[in-house]
């Protein structure tokens, strides 16, 4: 009986159980991709030892690494080397395949011949000669830790090994300290501390960043540290009191030069991985939600309409003595097999989606044993939660009749009693209205809490496309107006050490340069009470032209001669308002050399709050910032402009220029920020496609209950003469004006949940600015007009099938 | 012959129906022909299952026979395709129903409006609604209404489309004596005032007195035609 019924209303049942499918599949491999993801980094961190803390100073001495490591609460402690160091790569390359062979430095710098290089950054960390760190460990994946006695030998990061298919006994040749150093490469590794390894939170995914892990040896003697390492990095025991080790051995090291200290949470690639965990949860609980909400709504307008169909059956099994938990039963079950029809092989589907999304962690993510895993306790969650969400649907919409009187059940439902709609007292509009609409809006406004239900499920349609493309719209927000209305020059010059002004004169004099602006950058620390924070401080001069500021209120803002310019996502995370005392502390000098560092702290002046979109940065005008340092006229770096068409000219030459560390093109920046949000735009085709199907079974499932329930209406339209073409205008008018009337509730709903998302999403690292294009807007409504026609087509075919005859023959 | 033809409206020849109903086949209509007048008041008699409604449906372009012709005002419209059918239907046919079917939401007026919407030359709404006597009803819906009431609304949605023929299955089928009786006087008088044909459908004996024209049919097959030239008035109708 109940297959019977199942294959009686096939295309409604198959509808809602595809809503279901999606919804269940989105959950599995979400959740699925969660639990994999945190366990393999759990794992990952717990099995390489990764660090609970870690301090940077000038000078630590390997009997000061003992003492830390004796402190109360620590587990293991250990001393290294950090620093940045250049490296020369082949020039890029089209096509598939990736220059072969070693990193090299060509004899001929300086020459204009085809063999043009580039210099590329990487981050240099020593590591004890024989045995891999005891904190930080690193994971051997192709050749082996040193093997030799050879000093300059070297491992480096995998992802960079596969940028440049990079292989045991390779050279990686760099410059350190403005000379040439050959290291052999011994192995490729991975390690927790770079799971995720970008050269900073502004810099995209690329090739021109790696890390080379270089013998302790080999690094004290060629960055000039003798017997001694500028971090020391600590594991505490469990259960310790980690503030108080950590106070401890701050003040340690204050007399070696400490700078800094973080915790783990600080860690770049900690803090990022984190980050995804907790965005892929949120994503795991808001995305299915949607799709069950829909599906128990359609489910439970359904099963009202079939329960009210089958009043006469009700009746005469009540009357035969079947108790209302039995009828209840039967109609749950219906439910309950439309879930598992959706459910079960929806969590294959997810499995494999799941795995698809663990690909796409794995290309951006230096994961060991990130695999797809099956987890039980997911999948007896999506069938549970598939069959709760099913079970209570339809027990609410069947609940009443199974209770009614069997002799009650068995008596035909009264008939339906007409009303004047409120439309109709506004006199003026309605008798603007042609009969057909007057109709139609009738029709709309009689069975309202199915009205108010359809505008809900394509409310919900509408916010799932905003939500979806809304991510789109905010990244591309950020990125345009960071690459094209804040920063207008064509290339960042990066010095390798502060230098003074006639540097940039020469800059200037490079044929094809426009336009040379000095700039300083300089890493702070901005410290407000127990609250301190890494950012990179920006000294501009006040007449500067290719950087473009607003305040807080999106109005153009001039670099005051005085004071700090903070970006408004730091104000918001520190409390901080314009007028405000903060503390700033920077480390100059510290480039390179350690012996040039110097520490500066001073309580600087807010002057001004700035919008940024993309990046968390402070600024300062020269004059400022003379005052702050104590001195002025030099310059980091440099901002150029070039002639058209001359830029990668210009480029070369400053390449050549020996203290010229690094040329960052913006478009070139700007390019590999888009390239990667080719995942972005996969997420949101796949989303909309998902969504079209939820907005087409709300449509289709109430369009057919709404033909069958007027199945005699119709016939006697069709007899009265009304074409085919006619009748199928009428309900698809219907749908149509629906469709209209949930657009702005749509709208507007969408717009919240986009907020909500925006604020879920957002971390001290990255505010997701809550930007929804007019276009999105659009599109979104278009896309469910599309879902209304697409089931108007799909059930105009029910309505060719009509039988006048059959329909009228009877009584209902 | 010729000036008859001319008031032919209606030429049914050997018309037959047969239905498949699962493994056997029934066959509604074994064989029918007749020939109904412009401006005639027939009477089809039958017991139900007779195929009576079948035979109305077919000469009401609603069902298509299985064999033979029906001629409308001398087109055949058994070669009608559908959307032909349905034009047919919509300028020439009236349909009145022994259960109304009236649209629940729409007033008595709006119910009538329905109709006249789709024809090209309909009759004046107002006019059509007094004429049933419903004037003071025209707001109310269908279920504030007695059978008669509906069945009343149901005549004039019929007639203010302007069709040839009105087309009544069992109209007085679900309504006590008197108010039967009413709706036999109307549509008495719009064949009267109007000289629409009117063919009534009805298992009710006592009704054939007032046709000019009785077609008997029993177990699918005319069992014979009676002219009468004395009709007596609804109002002498008994049963």
């Amino acid at each position: 009986m109940l297959l019977r019924e199942i294959m009686g209303s096939k295309s409604q049942f198959f509808a809602v159980a595809a809503v279901m499918f999606f919804g269940i599949m989105l959950f599995y491999s979400s959740y699925m991709a969660y639990f994999s993801l945190k366990e393999s980094v759990a794992a990952y961190y717990e099995r390489y030892n990764f660090l609970d803390y870690y301090a940077e100073a000038r000078n630590i001495t390997p009997e000061m690494v003992k003492k830390i490591k004796a402190v109360d609460g620590v587990a293991e402690a250990i001393g290294r080397i950090s620093a940045e160091i250049n490296a020369f790569a082949p020039p890029k390359k089209t096509g598939d395949n990736a220059p072969a062979g070693s990193i090299f430095i060509s004899s001929d710098i300086g020459s204009t011949g085809k063999n043009s290089i580039r210099k590329i950054t990487l981050r240099l960390i020593s590591v004890p000669d024989r045995n891999p760190p005891s904190i930080n460990s690193l994971l051997i994946q192709k050749g082996s830790y040193f093997d030799s006695d050879n000093k300059f030998l070297c491992l480096v990061n995998n992802k960079f090994a596969g940028y440049y298919n990079l292989e045991k006994g390779d050279t990686i040749k760099t410059i350190i300290n403005l000379k040439q150093c050959d290291f052999k490469l011994s192995g490729i590794v991975s390690g927790p501390e770079y799971i995720l390894a970008l050269k900073s939170i502004t810099a995209p995914m690329s090739d021109d960043f790696g890390i080379i892990y270089v013998k302790e040896s080999a690094a004290q003697q060629i960055l000039g540290y003798e017997n001694s390492y500028n971090q020391v990095h600590v594991r505490f025991k469990k259960g310790a009191d980690a503030p108080a080790a950590i106070d401890k051995i701050e003040k340690m090291l204050k007399p070696y030069g400490f700078s800094n200290g973080f915790d783990r949470d600080k860690q770049f690639s900690y803090k990022v991985i984190s980050e995804e965990i907790k965005n892929l949860q949120n994503t795991a609980i808001m995305f299915p939600s949607v799709f069950l909400i829909v599906a128990a709504t359609i489910i439970y307008i359904m099963l009202k309409r079939l329960v009210n169909n089958q009043r006469t059956q009700i009746g005469v099994m009540k009357a035969f003595g079947y108790t209302d938990a039995a009828v209840l039963w039967h109609y749950v079950k219906y439910a309950l097999i439309m879930a598992a029809t959706g459910s079960i092989p929806a969590i294959f589907a997810g499995y494999q989606l799941g795995s698809l999304l663990l690909g796409v962690y794995n290309e951006v993510f230096a994961i060991p044993e990130l695999y797809p895993v099956i987890y039980w306790k997911v999948v007896f969650a999506s069938v549970f939660i598939s069959f709760a969400f099913s079970f209570i649907a339809s027990f609410n919409s069947v609940r009443r009749i199974a209770g009614i009187q069997p002799a009650q059940a068995m008596r035909v439902e009264a008939p339906e009693i007409g009303k004047t709609i409120f439309l109709e007292k506004i006199k003026p509009l309605w008798n603007a209205f042609s009969f057909s609409y007057k109709m139609i809006f009738k029709n709309i406004f009689r069975n309202r809490q199915r009205t108010f239900l359809n505008i809900f499920g394509i409310s919900a349609t509408i916010m799932f496309f905003m939500i979806s493309m809304f991510f789109a719209d905010s990244i591309d927000f950020a990125f345009n107006s960071q690459f094209f209305e804040f920063q207008k020059q064509d290339y960042s010059v990066m010095f390798s050490k502060p230098t003074g002004r006639t540097e940039l004169y020469s800059i200037q004099s490079i044929s094809g340069v426009e336009r040379v602006e000095p700039v300083v950058q300089l890493g702070v620390e901005i410290i407000k009470g127990w609250q301190k924070r890494e950012t990179v401080l920006i000294g501009l001069q006040r007449s500067n032209k290719f950087t473009r500021l607003i305040d807080d209120k999106l109005a153009p803002l001039e670099l005051p001669d005085e004071g700090i310019v903070i970006a408004h996502m730091l104000a918001k995370s520190f409390g901080i308002k314009k007028g405000d005392m903060i503390t700033l502390k920077a480390f100059i000098g510290n480039f390179k050399l350690k012996e040039a560092s110097r520490e500066i702290v001073k309580q600087v002046r807010v002057s001004a709050i700035t919008k940024q979109y993309a990046g968390i940065n402070c600024f300062m005008s020269e004059k400022a910032l003379g005052d702050f340092l104590g001195e002025g006229n030099f310059a980091t770096g440099a901002y150029i402009k070039t002639e058209k068409g001359r830029g990668t000219e210009v480029k070369k030459k400053l390449l050549e220029y020996s203290g010229v560390d690094e040329v960052q093109g913006r478009l070139d920046i700007y390019n590999a920020f888009m390239d990667q949000l080719k995942f972005m735009k996969i997420f949101v085709g796949v989303m909309i496609i998902f969504g079209g199907v939820m907005g087409f079974a709300i449509i289709f499932n109430s369009t057919l209950i709404s033909i069958m329930e007027r199945m005699r209406e119709l016939a006697s339209l069709k007899v009265l003469g009304y074409t085919q073409y006619e009748l199928k205008r009428l309900l698809f008018m219907e749908n149509l004006i629906i469709c209209a009337f949930s657009c702005a509730p749509g709208a507007a709903v969408g717009y919240l949940m986009c907020e909500f998302v925006g604020y879920l999403f957002s971390n001290d690292m990255f505010a997701l600015e809550i930007v929804i294009y007019r276009k999105t807007y659009f599109i979104a409504f278009a896309l469910v007009f599309l879902c209304t026609i697409i089931a108007g087509l799909a059930t105009g075919r029910s309505l060719n099938n009509l039988d006048m005859v059959e329909v009228l023959k009877s009584r209902e | 012959m010729a000036a008859d033809s001319k008031q032919m409206l209606f030429d049914v020849r050997e018309v037959s129906k047969r239905y498949q109903m699962g493994e056997v086949f029934v066959d509604a209509i074994k064989t029918a022909t007749f020939q109904i007048d412009h401006g005639d008041f027939v009477v089809v008699l039958g017991p139900s299952g007779s195929g009576k409604s079948t035979l109305l449906n077919i000469m009401g372009g609603m069902d298509t026979p299985s064999g033979g012709k029906v001629f409308f005002d001398g087109a055949d419209i058994t070669g009608y395709n559908e959307s032909q059918l349905t034009m047919f239907r919509r300028h020439k046919i009236g349909f009145v129903f022994q259960f109304y079917n009236l649209m629940p939401n729409l007033t008595a007026r709006e119910n009538v409006e329905l109709a006249a919407e789709i024809s090209p030359s309909p009759l004046d709404i107002d006019y059509v609604i007094g004429k049933v006597g419903l004037k003071e009803r025209a707001g109310s819906f269908p279920a504030q209404m007695s059978g008669g009431e509906q069945q009343r609304v149901a005549i004039a949605r019929a007639v203010s489309k302007n069709p040839e023929v009105l087309l009544c299955d069992e109209p007085t089928g679900a309504l006590d004596y008197a108010t039967g009786v009413l709706i036999l006087k109307l549509l008495h008088e719009i064949n009267r005032e109007t000289g629409k044909t009117v063919i009534i459908i009805t298992h009710n004996q006592p009704i054939a007195k007032m046709a000019n024209k009785v077609i008997k049919i029993h177990s699918g097959e005319i069992s014979e035609i009676v002219k009468n030239d004395n009709p007596v008035t609804p109002e002498e109708v008994v049963w």
